[in-house]
């Protein structure tokens, strides 16, 4: 959750004594002399700038709670308080609103129960599953690994659409190299202009692999590389039409 | 009927397992001690979650965030509308509708969050916290307190602020 932050303002620079006075700079914690070099320093250092601008706002979080607050965090409170078990409740509850939502289902005529049915085979037959007619569908292209040795490999099919482009991807996710992981990915369209476009991003679960549809409303002419980037927009995979 | 070993069940032990105590600490403060009542929003929260699954897979691997913020909506709704009866009955008219309600709620919302953002730190990065900004000790007076040198002290006084503001982050943000 934390920890895994990569700026250079995260690390203490060797060469800048000065790189690791931020924090009890902003905790006003520095002596009168230290305080006063290191608002000197300030002025031309942008990487110790940077540092006080990130860590003050933490200072200002701090305004809301009390010493003896923090002090109970340590106490013997969380044991005072403990987790009442909710799971046997809560599993309780969620088999009974399954059963209602069954009862539900088996509640409607047959007549509606056909048109669900019908319903179902009609979505189960649209061109997303590769198997409709309805609308032109372009083959899947397999997508170009930008970084070495990346888990993740996809087929991407960009479609034309009265209303743009949609995108539909096929990620498979190669587990075994990382067996507990799930890892998350963005997908980024760039223009004929050379703009970047984000779309969204999804999760893919090394169980399996993992189907991502999504759209832009650029047109299909006007799409010059579709791309796939980690959260910190690494690129991982790309297209180029 | 029973869901036990079915993949409903499986969902909610992990949700259960993983974020049931911080939750729980977490309501049980914004209620002021109820554990009644925190005991029915954390349910509450956690049956969301199992009938919305995708929304945790969507929310950039973070579900204690989703969690938390859901908890959090579910008790403020409740305040308001424990707040917006009275004012029925007595037919009052407010000059400032809600202003104060909304700011009291913030308030305590506010707190609760950065006490359980503090609850994630280790000790270590607490107690550096506890004696600086707390104590309002120099690093002087900290390193003696803690037994630790200066340079420890100012590290451990940075990287405990980074990880305060990112577990605020990881846990839907200040309201």
């Amino acid at each position: 959750m934390n920890a895994h932050d990569t700026g250079p303002t995260d690390r203490f620079d060797p060469a800048d004594p000065f790189s690791a006075d931020a924090g009890a700079y902003v905790l006003g914690a520095l002596s009168a002399d230290e305080e006063r070099a290191f608002a000197a320093h300030l002025t031309g250092c942008d990487a110790c700038s940077v540092r006080v601008a990130e860590l003050s706002p933490a200072v200002g979080l701090l305004a809301n709670v009390s010493e003896a607050d923090l002090a109970a965090l340590d106490g013997a409170d969380s044991e005072a308080n403990p987790v009442p078990s909710l799971l046997p409740a809560l599993l309780r509850r969620a088999a009974s609103e399954r059963r209602r939502r069954r009862a539900g289902i088996a509640a409607l005529g047959s007549v509606a129960a056909a048109a669900v049915i019908a319903l179902v085979v009609v979505l189960g037959t649209q061109p997303w599953s590769h198997s409709g007619a309805q609308q032109p569908t372009a083959a899947a292209r397999p997508m170009v690994a930008v970084a070495a040795s990346s888990p993740l490999t996809a087929e991407a099919a960009l479609n034309s659409r009265g209303w743009g482009t949609e995108i539909s991807l096929d990620c498979h996710y190669r587990a075994s190299a990382y067996p507990d992981a799930a890892a998350t990915y963005q997908l980024e369209v760039v223009d004929s202009s050379g703009a970047g476009h984000k779309l969204g991003s999804w999760t893919v679960r090394p169980t399996g692999d993992t189907r991502f549809t999504s759209g832009t409303s650029l047109p299909l002419d006007e799409i010059r590389t579709v791309r796939i980037d980690l959260p910190d927009g690494t690129p991982v995979l790309q297209l180029s039409r | 009927m029973t869901i036990a070993g079915t993949a409903d069940a499986r969902l909610l032990r992990e949700l259960h397992d993983e974020h049931a105590n911080a939750l729980w600490a977490f309501v049980v403060g914004l209620l002021d001690g109820d554990r009644g009542k925190a005991q029915d929003v954390v349910q509450e929260t956690f049956l969301r979650a199992w009938r919305n699954p995708r929304v945790l897979d969507q929310s950039g691997g973070s579900a204690r965030g989703w969690l938390f913020t859901v908890a959090r909506r579910i008790v403020i709704d409740e305040w308001r509308a424990a707040h917006r009866r009275p004012e029925l009955v007595t037919a009052e008219v407010p000059d400032r509708p809600d202003t104060d309600h909304a700011t009291d709620a913030d308030r305590i919302v506010d707190r609760q969050l950065v006490l359980s953002a503090l609850r994630t730190l280790t000790t270590e990065h607490r107690a550096v916290l506890l004696e600086c900004y707390f104590r309002g000790a120099s690093v002087a007076q900290a390193a003696q307190a803690l037994g630790l040198p200066e340079g420890t002290v100012k590290s451990r006084a940075h990287y405990a602020l980074r990880a305060l503001r990112a577990a605020i982050e990881d846990l839907g943000g200040i309201a």
